[in-house]
């Protein structure tokens, strides 16, 4: 148990230090990325992506940039875009699903219909298909966007942010609709609690501690969305073609962010800088394993806590019932009762 | 029945308003033209009751679309159901088989383990078969722009999180099941594992493992949406990214799609059915 809660708090830091130093170093340095000077060996200009060995500590892209200031430029990106479509969809659907779940209950078997056909066209497959033109075609003829960056990013959010509306909304309607089938609320309505008042007194007390995992589980679905778009040659705000250090026309991902990173590099998979792809693909790995980790401990303390509590009181009301007092003494045995007396 | 027509419909529709969606975002038109969207809409759905006549431009030539769409759809298909239905059996064969040897901490291991993401577990596998080649020279799959089909590797790289994905169900529902009494009393009376699996577990989880096959398969699915990406291999959704017009959406995943949607309405007819001669 000791093992798992060190887990628990290393998920946690994890996931922390890295948006915290990302966001220090923005302010900081206004992520500048340092670039690395040609290195030569015997005399001969090695060509850029350094490896790990020949440049501390995560070597260089093909750019001769330095990859880890790159990772860390990238990491507010990430995570903050999950973080914030994932509020954005919360809030959305804590709002209807509260209204519907409430009020119109009858209603929610037949959306369920609509969500399950919804789940048959792939939600990766989706987005991309809607946001090519604005993130793709439109630089692909004259290398030029005709909207600008911060307009795309906000068709982006959008699109992402409605288009997990839907089953998120149906889970959460139906938390608000299986209160009303909660024991207690039946007294409530003998006293005379209205719909309204149950939806403001009790249901809170039900949906907020669901709530985190479902918010922290709505993340890892926003981060591995983030990530299919990324390796289909999506990036955040679109990318943007570049030239390196020979001259070489590449694209370029404009945040740095991690999903587009994956991207990009996937092709270096191929040569003998096989490792490059692997450096965002593990930190994100990794990120969305304690996140899972962090909502299975969670869980887990909810259960126990549960089963805690109902034996305590159990046992309290046990103890006062058949309390025996007994004279402390060196004997073995004590009889409360002796036969026969 | 006039319900499950009902939902095949909506399904359809489903599928054709989305595949027309892309017409709202494309900026050389003007963002968010509602009324050229509706135009789409409706030649779209009026084209799906002369399917044999659509058309899809391939370069500079117009070709007939269902012709040559079926070598992609077949490659497809025979990936994902074989990969689907090899998941399924190994997974909960696996899960009956292990489910007496794995304790607590285990399982919380396999929970974790299961949300790998699908990227990590390609990327890694596509990375292995390149090593095994560069060790020995076979060449286990045409990795960029193969021309010929194969089989093999796309099927067990699907596989696995499917597979992962059953077995923890499967190991999930057993553990469910264990504590129950009858459990208990067949144990006193000294019924050996295998005949308590054979005749009392597994009848009983058979029930609740029908309602995670279709979770299971929209896992698969999008997995390999995926998978034709990072292995290049050319399917259907392949296809689909390389001609991005409504028609050739709509009609690679209804034709992809709707036999799947067949066979789970009927599954869930049939666990319907079951239900209610268990309550009688």
């Amino acid at each position: 148990m000791v093992f798992r809660k060190i887990l628990y708090f290393l998920s946690i830091g994890y996931v922390g230090t890295l948006l915290l130093i990302s966001i220090f170093y923005y302010f900081k340095t206004g992520d500048v990325i340092p670039e690395v000077k040609l290195q030569f060996e015997n005399g001969n200009a090695l060509s850029p992506p350094y490896s790990p060995l020949e440049h501390f500590p995560l070597g260089t892209d093909n750019k001769s940039k330095d990859i880890f200031y790159i990772i860390l430029t990238g990491a507010k990106y990430t995570l903050g875009i999950a973080l914030l479509i994932t509020s954005l969809r919360v809030v959305i659907c804590l709002f209807l699903g509260a209204v519907f779940g409430t009020y119109l209950s009858r209603g929610l078997k037949y959306i369920k219909g609509l969500v399950d056909s919804w789940h048959y066209f792939p939600t990766t497959l989706a987005v991309y298909l809607i946001l090519y033109w604005i993130l793709i075609q439109d630089a692909l003829i004259d290398g030029q966007f005709t909207l600008t960056f911060s307009e795309r990013v906000l068709i982006q959010i959008t699109v992402m942010v409605l288009i997990g509306i839907l089953p998120l909304f149906y889970l959460l309607a139906n938390e608000f609709a299986n209160i009303k089938n909660l024991e207690f609320i039946e007294g409530v309505k003998v006293l005379g609690g209205k719909k309204t008042y149950i939806l403001f007194k009790h249901a809170p007390k039900f949906i907020l501690p669901k709530l985190r995992f479902i918010f922290l589980q709505e993340v890892i679905h926003v981060l591995l969305l983030l990530v299919h778009l990324g390796v289909m040659g999506m990036l955040l705000g679109g990318s943007v073609l570049t030239k390196d250090l020979f001259e070489n026309e590449i694209f370029t991902s404009l945040t740095n962010e991690w999903s587009g990173l994956i991207g990009l590099w996937s092709r270096f998979l191929w040569t003998t800088y096989a490792w490059m792809p692997f450096i965002p693909i593990t930190l994100l790995t990794v990120t969305i394993l304690s996140m899972q980790y962090i909502v299975d401990y969670l869980k887990e303390l909810e259960l126990n806590k549960q089963v805690k509590d109902s034996y305590v009181k159990i046992n309290k009301k046990n103890l006062e019932k058949n309390k025996i007092t007994t004279n402390p003494s060196n004997e073995k045995f004590v009889y409360l009762q002796k036969k026969g007396s | 029945m006039v319900r499950y027509i009902l939902n095949l419909l909506f399904t359809i529709l489903g599928i054709c308003i989305i595949a027309s969606l892309p017409t709202l975002f494309r900026n050389d038109i003007g963002l968010l033209n509602f009324s050229l969207f509706f135009q789409n809409l409706s030649t779209l759905l009026k084209s799906l009751l002369s399917p044999f006549e659509v058309t899809y431009l391939s370069g500079m030539t117009e070709r007939n679309l269902l012709e040559n769409i079926l070598p992609y759809l077949k490659y497809s298909i025979v990936i994902l159901t074989s990969a689907y239905i090899a998941a399924l059996l190994l997974g909960i064969t696996f899960g009956i088989i292990l489910t007496f040897n794995i304790n607590n901490s285990i399982r919380k291991i396999i929970n974790v383990l299961g949300s790998i993401p699908d990227i990590t577990i390609f990327f890694f596998l596509q990375w292995i078969f390149l090593l095994i080649y560069k060790k020995t020279g076979i060449l286990l799959f045409q990795i960029a722009g193969g021309f010929e089909n194969s089989y093999f590797i796309p099927i067990i790289s699907l596989m696995f999180i499917p597979l992962i994905y059953f077995f923890r169900i499967t190991i999930l529902l057993l553990s469910e099941e264990m504590p129950k009494n009858y459990i208990e009393f067949a144990k006193s009376k000294g019924i050996s594992k295998t005949q308590l699996i054979k005749n009392h577990l597994f009848p009983n989880i058979k029930l609740k493992l029908y309602n995670y096959l279709k979770p299971g398969f929209w896992y698969t699915f999008s997995n390999l949406v995926i998978l034709e990406l990072i292995f290049n291999i050319q399917g259907i959704i392949w296809f689909i990214l390389n001609h991005q017009t409504a028609e050739v959406i709509a009609f690679s995943l209804i034709l992809f799609l709707i036999p799947w949607n067949i066979f789970f309405v009927a599954v869930e007819a049939f666990m319907k059915k079951t239900k209610l001669r268990m309550n009688n």
